[in-house]
């Protein structure tokens, strides 16, 4: 039975270079990804070995069945790996798939048909996150506003919410930017899968504290409601 | 269902219909023909044929002739091959108008195109 083991992803699943990049990296080291698990990865322990990633578009308005679609690209030397799939914008889904044969042609030899296609729906999933979170933002400032003074006078245990959320806010804001940052990477073929350990490091930290943040606000809710 | 109207062919997408008006063909036959045909200068990875395939349906030039099992073919329609024709003129055209401008640069001592190796 072959080792397996559960880590966390550094990048959002959005960031189709990065990830494709990250995993590249890790089957360097011997760890063969399995699936995805939300922001987690579960990476199973084999031979190192040069191995290329790359996300591609899944046909969803076909009804194929999975198995159908991983026979389609086996054809080509790719294997399409189950529940990596991400779902961005309304029909775009996407899988990753990778190969170990420097022969297999390689996943897009033309920009027009992924780039354009995965950047526009990029785009607009990170436009419709922006316009989620300032409607958010719009209504906290409201209620600050009518009742900022009331709150903080006598409903002390608010306060953290107040800090909290406009952490987390910005945590939301950010992953909206990087969605923008890989859909512009897409439209100018300026993918950049290089595995970077300081930006890794970064990542981690950052990710760290978003959890933390997280938790936090949820323990402060909790809090609020028990109150 | 109204048909999603395609803009300009690229090369992969030229090459694909030009590789399924020789008949019908599945996909990995379409990418062999296309290499063989082009010496291997033209290569097109899975991720672009079927994303490129899957266009042509939704703009009615291919039509599915078999979905039994794993592998599927597809056949050329007529819209197809108009739109393949329309593109095969437009390009004869675009080689004409480089080889004129060739034969007006030689009359005024500039190099013709196909010397100059552009």
């Amino acid at each position: 039975m072959p080792v397996r083991k559960t880590v966390l992803c550094p990048y959002f699943r959005q960031e189709f270079d990065r990830v494709e990049g990250w995993c590249e990296e890790m089957e360097r080291r011997g760890m063969r990804l399995v699936q995805f698990k939300g922001q987690f990865a579960v990476l199973e322990r084999g031979e190192p070995r040069e191995t290329r990633y790359r996300y591609c578009a899944v046909e969803t308005g076909m009804d194929e069945t999975f198995e159908r679609e991983r026979l389609k690209y086996a054809d080509f030397g790719w294997e399409l790996l189950y529940n990596t799939t991400l779902h961005v914008g309304h029909s775009g889904e996407y899988c990753l798939a990778r190969t170990a044969d420097p022969s297999a042609v390689e996943m897009y030899t033309d920009k027009e048909s992924f780039g354009a296609l995965a950047s526009k729906q990029l785009f607009i999933s990170a436009v419709v996150l922006v316009v989620l979170i300032a409607i958010d933002v719009f209504r906290f400032l409201r209620v600050c506003q009518v009742g900022l003074t009331g709150l903080v006078e006598y409903e002390r245990r608010v306060l953290p919410l107040l800090i909290l959320l406009p952490l987390l806010f910005c945590c939301l804001i950010y992953t909206a930017l990087c969605t923008q940052r890989t859909s512009r990477r897409l439209e100018a073929d300026t993918l950049d899968r290089e595995y970077d350990p300081k930006e890794v490091r970064k990542r981690y930290i950052f990710l760290a504290c978003e959890g933390a943040l997280i938790i936090a606000a949820i323990a402060a809710l909790l809090l609020l409601w028990l109150a | 269902m109204p048909r999603k109207a395609l803009g300009a062919l690229t090369e992969a997408m030229f090459y694909i219909l030009m590789a399924l008006t020789e008949g019908e063909k599945c996909g990995v036959e379409v990418t062999a023909w296309i290499e063989r045909h082009t010496s291997g200068r033209v290569r097109i990875g899975p991720g672009t044929l079927y994303t490129i395939l899957g266009s042509f349906l939704d703009a009615g030039l291919i039509t599915e002739t078999e979905t039994e099992g794993r592998r599927r073919t597809y056949a050329i329609s007529g819209e197809g091959e108009r739109r393949y024709a329309e593109e095969l003129t437009r390009l004869r055209q675009c080689v004409a108008d480089a080889e004129r401008r060739g034969d007006a640069c030689a009359e005024n001592g500039a190099l013709p195109i196909f010397q100059a190796g552009i």
